[in-house]
């Protein structure tokens, strides 16, 4: 008795350790599936090793694996059947296995028996499963004919499951990784296509009688918005602002366009006439490609002459630039020209000239700047910008652009609105030819030498403009302070380093930088520095001597490293 | 800069020529000490030709001043130009030196008057 139990408990004992060893088995297999379905990068290889898996854990005879393009299934893989065969395998409900199982959207499967379906092919049974990726069904996998007594189980069904889920996932990720690669390269384009645009912006221009200051605000694609500034001679600019009405690539091939028209033209003669280059550009444009994808520009250009004092402009559809005229103080737009540029071929297009006088400013802007909308969608439009404009006139140019910038910052939500498009803004200062300023700039090797070129220096400059000596000796006291400290404290005796100091002289009066090349000093107490020390004391009067012997001082640290000293004295 | 050392009695009388800032501070300075060295204690600085000064040689007339108190002696100036002595009162130091008006009084200062 006891001996029978033992035996049966034996036996029992060994058919759990048959199962659990076939379970370990399973799961090494379904292990083995997961890692290698989901290791393949596109769709046709994901779908194949599915199949060949498939066939090979079903002990299957022939199979399919198909994709549903366009709503229909499409053999991707066929391991013994092809679509003519599946095709005619009329099923249920008047639909084929395949179309049956799309219908029903879960797995369908039949042990059946021979002659399930007329025809050459013999079925005795089959399994096909749904592969699905976010509820839509992207696949089907069907098995025929399993060599088993009992044809397909239960354990199978869950397997195929399984096999149609991993291939699902793997799908996904083939996809992901396609759209990421679409998107990289997107990018890599959009970058290409910022850096040629960046290629077209001008560099700032020095001429005597202008100060020009531009804001080039680019949204985070490409933008459309185009300025470019070429001077002609040293009372001669031309300028334009523009606007094309695509951004990315295609905007920037229109700027490049425009770009090379317009330098074209310029090259070509001495005097420019803005409406002549604006009917080239509008008809060159015209017969571009840009017209033919629907593309314009606006643009705004003209042409200042300080000789005769006078700027022509044509404005081509573009957002009317203000005119402030000092002398009246009023505020007029620039609306002088034609319609946007590069779509009526043939347009004439008028100019006007304006006379300037020092004082007067043109602000020149592109339609993001107006268009810059707050959280309740109200943008910021014509009659704040004129508002704005009137109300700081007065700042320079430099000043007003960066208040601008705020003004948009702080009405866009601190832009949190997000619907800020790119703007750009060109603000142009006639500010008289002032014949009396002129500039030095002078660099020294840090030692102590440097002091004596430096007072030889103030020596030529102080002797040229006749500059009274109670104006030149605390000048002079003032920069060799500066000059001292950077050779001390700042390079702290390397000789390899460079100061620089420039000066720039008016009737009113004589300024002075003094750049260090760092490292950082940290903050220096300059606000509250005091010539007078400790009598005891042999150092710590410099900075006080710098803020009590001139009229203006500041100490302005360089983001490279570095101190920039500026001392004003003024002449009178 | 230049400097001439002449001895009026038992002071030393330094003419000094040029700017006075931190290139040529130290000339001064080793002149002193050797002076000091020789236990000549007694020092009159005739500033006439001094045109220019700055922190850095206040600082280095600071430890010349420190320098020669260690010894038990003296330093005077004298003959500042205006703008020299600008500096002095805008540093306050006019109040820490003893400065004359000529070198003949401030060498006269470091004698003793006779008792009448």
């Amino acid at each position: 008795m006891v001996r029978d139990k033992i035996g049966d408990l034996e036996e029992k004992i060994f058919d759990l350790e048959k199962k659990l060893e076939s379970k370990r088995e399973a799961t090494r297999d379904i292990a083995n599936i997961a890692s290698v379905i989901t290791s393949l990068l596109d769709i046709e290889s994901v779908l194949a090793a599915a199949m060949e898996i498939g066939i090979r854990q079903m002990d299957g005879e022939v199979g399919a694996v198909l994709q549903i393009i366009n709503d229909e299934p499409v053999v991707k893989v066929s391991w013994g059947v092809d679509s003519t065969i599946l095709d005619t395998l009329i099923y249920k409900d008047n639909l084929d296995i395949v179309r049956y199982c799309l219908n029903r959207r879960e797995t369908v499967f039949d042990n059946g028996h021979d002659g399930l379906f007329p025809g050459n092919i013999t079925v005795r049974n089959f399994v096909c499963t749904p592969i699905l990726s976010k509820e839509k069904v992207i696949g089907v996998m069907v098995i025929f004919n399993k060599d088993a007594i009992n044809g397909f189980v239960y354990q199978d069904i869950q397997t195929l499951e399984m096999i149609s889920k991993f291939a699902s996932v793997a799908i996904e990720n083939s996809n992901l990784l396609e759209e990421s690669l679409e998107k990289q390269k997107l990018e890599q384009e959009l970058d290409l296509a910022r850096q040629v645009q960046a290629t077209f912006l001008p560099d700032e221009v020095d001429i005597k009688g202008l100060k020009i200051t531009s804001l080039y605000i680019p949204a985070r694609q490409v933008g459309g918005d185009y300025y470019d500034l070429i001077p002609l001679s040293e009372k001669k600019l031309f300028f334009l602002i523009g606007d094309v009405t695509s951004k990315g690539v295609p905007a920037a091939l229109v700027m490049a366009s425009v770009y090379s028209i317009i330098r074209s033209y310029i090259n070509s003669g001495e005097t420019i006439d803005v409406t002549i280059l604006m009917q080239q550009l509008n008809n060159t444009l015209c017969n571009d490609i840009i017209k033919s994808h629907g593309m314009f520009i606006t643009l705004f250009m003209a042409f200042i002459d300080l000789d005769s004092g006078q700027v022509q402009y044509c404005n081509g559809g573009h957002p009317p630039p203000f005119f402030y005229r000092s002398s009246t103080t009023e505020t007029t737009p620039l609306k002088c020209g034609g319609p946007l540029v590069g779509q009526f071929a043939g347009t004439e297009y008028k100019a006007i000239r304006i006379e300037i006088a020092p004082g007067d400013r043109i602000f020149c802007y592109t339609d993001g700047l107006i268009e810059a909308a707050n959280e309740e969608d109200e943008l910021y439009g014509l009659r704040r910008l004129e508002r704005f404009f009137r109300d700081n006139v007065n700042l320079d140019t430099d000043r007003f652009s960066s208040d601008v910038k705020t003004e948009i910052y702080n009405f866009s939500c601190k832009g949190k609105a997000e619907a800020v498009d790119d703007y750009t803004t060109l603000v142009i200062d006639f500010t008289g030819q002032d014949q009396d300023s002129e500039t030095y700039d002078f660099q020294y090797k840090s030692d102590l030498k440097s002091l004596e070129h430096m007072h030889g220096d103030i020596d030529t400059i102080a002797e040229s403009h006749n500059i009274a000596e109670n104006v030149v000796h605390p000048f002079r006291v003032a920069v060799s302070e500066a000059v001292t400290n950077a050779i001390v404290h700042a390079h702290n005796g390397d000789s390899s380093k460079i100061i620089r100091f420039a000066v720039d002289l008016n009737k009113e009066r004589i300024v002075a930088v003094i750049i260090d090349e760092g490292p950082d000093r940290g903050n220096m107490p300059v606000d509250n520095a005091d010539p007078v020390g400790h009598p005891d004391a042999e150092g710590g009067r410099g900075l006080g001597l710098i803020r009590r012997l001139s009229d203006e001082a500041s100490f302005t640290k360089i983001p490279r490293g570095g101190m920039e000293v500026k001392i004003v004295k003024n002449l009178s | 800069m230049d400097i001439t050392v002449r001895e009026q009695g038992k002071v030393n009388v330094l003419v000094l020529k040029g700017r006075l800032d931190l290139a040529n501070a130290g000339v001064l300075k080793s002149t002193v000490k050797s002076l000091l060295e020789q236990d000549k204690i007694l020092m009159h600085f005739n500033m006439l030709n001094v045109d220019f000064i700055n922190s850095s040689g206040l600082g280095a007339l600071v430890s010349m001043m420190k320098e020669i108190r260690v010894y038990k002696g003296r330093l005077t100036l004298s003959h500042l130009a205006p703008y020299v002595h600008e500096i002095f009162e805008i540093t306050q130091l006019s109040n820490v030196f003893e400065i004359y008006g000529n070198e003949e009084e401030a060498v006269n200062s470091h004698t003793p008057a006779p008792m009448v």
